[in-house]
């Protein structure tokens, strides 16, 4: 059986999925990166391993997410893509019909505006927390509410809260003074929703042309309270939240992997689920390529440097790893 | 690199007005003032070769000319300042750091390749 494996890695999860020859969903797998990208990757690798049959080949890999450039050198990528473009690939073989994805991850968030399959538009956060994911976990943690109970727990809102959150900075603040105050939980949780849904729409959606159907997808979608809030925020119900949004950038790097080797014809740089048994050592040095003097970790397997990441632009992830320190 | 140069040039126009009112968390580096610029056109230079073109403006400045629409839209309260713009289409409203800034001229990048 030959199968396709995607990968897309972000500041605060891991997902790795897994398509076949058809281009259908396998498997796939959604873990917390925890702050150690690389255990996360082969915590992910000993996931899959364990669910797959034993016929099962891995042909092609593709990489995405922020840290695309380190998962591809770990792993072997055929492929490495931005978000976006993983992203489009895998709504557009999902959810044919999509005009307008919207994406909210647990740092970033992203909207993508689709005319014909093809991307008329896209806007990008990645600085201010207010559209994103951490928004939520932040205000749930302060809450001591787990992250997973959030979106069930809002939608048992009776009298939402306004949160004044266009900041989460400024949110918590207010949130506290509501809890003083002696809202309801619940109403207080259906308030921060809508304060994310208003921040993503007048940070990220601020301009864009939002048609339906709009596929809401990455790990923010698992929150109905959020599924909820972006309805009434775009006041229509015609929000689909996809069978494995939150993999979707994997499925499509996956996709992307399949069409690479397909036209490519070569074995794939897939290095084998070995790897996730392999001892990496990580050792730092400072970048002196621009006054901002980032430290860089270079990521060394059997003595032998085989990637670097790290600071505040993807120089050194996109160097081959052959080349050596110091700018 | 010697492919890239032959590709088409990318043209990175960071629009801003200091007299905006900003947002007051301030997250991230900010790259959206022309104090940055010289920096960020080395970083830039590194990462994709002569491909890119960046340039800073103020709102003033683009009144007239092929970006006087986004200044309507900005006057319009459709759009939000800083404003990180790529091939003259709005990608960013508001602040960014030097890794949005290079996925959006990647995305630009693969969106024409693909």
């Amino acid at each position: 059986m030959n199968l396709y494996l995607g990968i897309d890695i972000g500041s605060v999860t891991i997902k790795l999925a897994l398509i076949d020859e058809g281009g259908w969903f396998f498997d796939s797998v959604y873990l917390r990166t925890q702050g150690s990208p690389i255990q996360a990757i082969q915590q992910g690798l000993r996931l899959l391993k364990g669910r797959l049959p034993e016929n099962a080949y891995v042909g092609g890999v593709g990489a995405t997410g922020s840290a695309r450039y380190l998962a591809a050198a770990i792993i072997g990528g055929d492929v490495i893509k931005n978000e976006i473009t993983s992203q489009v690939i895998a709504t557009v073989r999902c959810v044919p019909e999509a005009k307008t994805i919207i994406e909210i991850g647990g740092q970033d968030s992203k909207i993508i505006i689709l005319r014909r399959d093809m991307v008329a538009d896209f806007g990008m956060n990645t600085v201010c927390a207010a559209g994103t994911g951490s928004f939520l976990d932040h205000q749930a943690a302060r809450l001591g509410i787990a992250i997973e109970d959030f979106g069930d727990r809002a939608l048992r809102s009776r009298n939402p809260v306004r949160i004044a959150g266009k900041c989460t900075v400024f949110a918590e603040s207010d949130m506290i003074q509501k809890q003083q105050m002696g809202h309801r939980t619940e109403d207080i949780l259906y308030g921060l929703c809508q304060a994310l849904a208003r921040n993503y729409l007048s940070n990220v959606g601020l301009g864009k042309e939002v048609r339906t159907p709009v596929v809401f997808q990455g790990g923010v979608a698992f929150n109905r309270g959020m599924v909820r809030a972006l309805k009434e925020a775009l006041e229509t119900e015609d929000v689909i939240v996809p069978p494995h949004h939150e993999a979707m950038g994997a499925i499509g790097a996956a996709l992307l992997a399949l069409e690479e080797m397909t036209a490519r014809k070569t074995r794939t740089e897939f290095k084998g689920f070995e790897i996730s048994e392999a001892e990496y050592k990580t050792s730092p040095f400072e970048c002196q390529a621009c006054p901002n003097l980032c430290e860089i970790a270079q990521i060394s397997l059997d003595g032998q440097v085989i990637a670097r990441c790290g600071g505040r632009c993807d120089m050194w992830e996109r160097k081959p790893a052959a080349n050596t320190a110091g700018a | 690199m010697p492919e890239m140069k032959r590709q088409a040039t990318i043209r990175v126009t960071v629009i801003d007005d200091a007299r905006s009112p900003k947002c007051e968390a301030r997250c991230g580096l900010d790259l959206s003032s022309p104090d940055t610029f010289k920096s960020t056109t080395k970083v830039l230079r590194r990462l994709f070769g002569g491909r890119v073109k960046l340039e800073y403006a103020t709102l003033d400045a683009i009144q007239a000319g092929p970006l006087a629409e986004i200044d309507a839209r900005v006057k319009a309260g459709e759009l939000s300042l800083p404003l990180l713009l790529v091939n003259g289409k709005p990608r960013v409203s508001g602040y960014f750091d030097l890794h949005l800034l290079q996925e959006s001229i990647q995305v630009e990048i693969e969106m024409a390749a693909h």
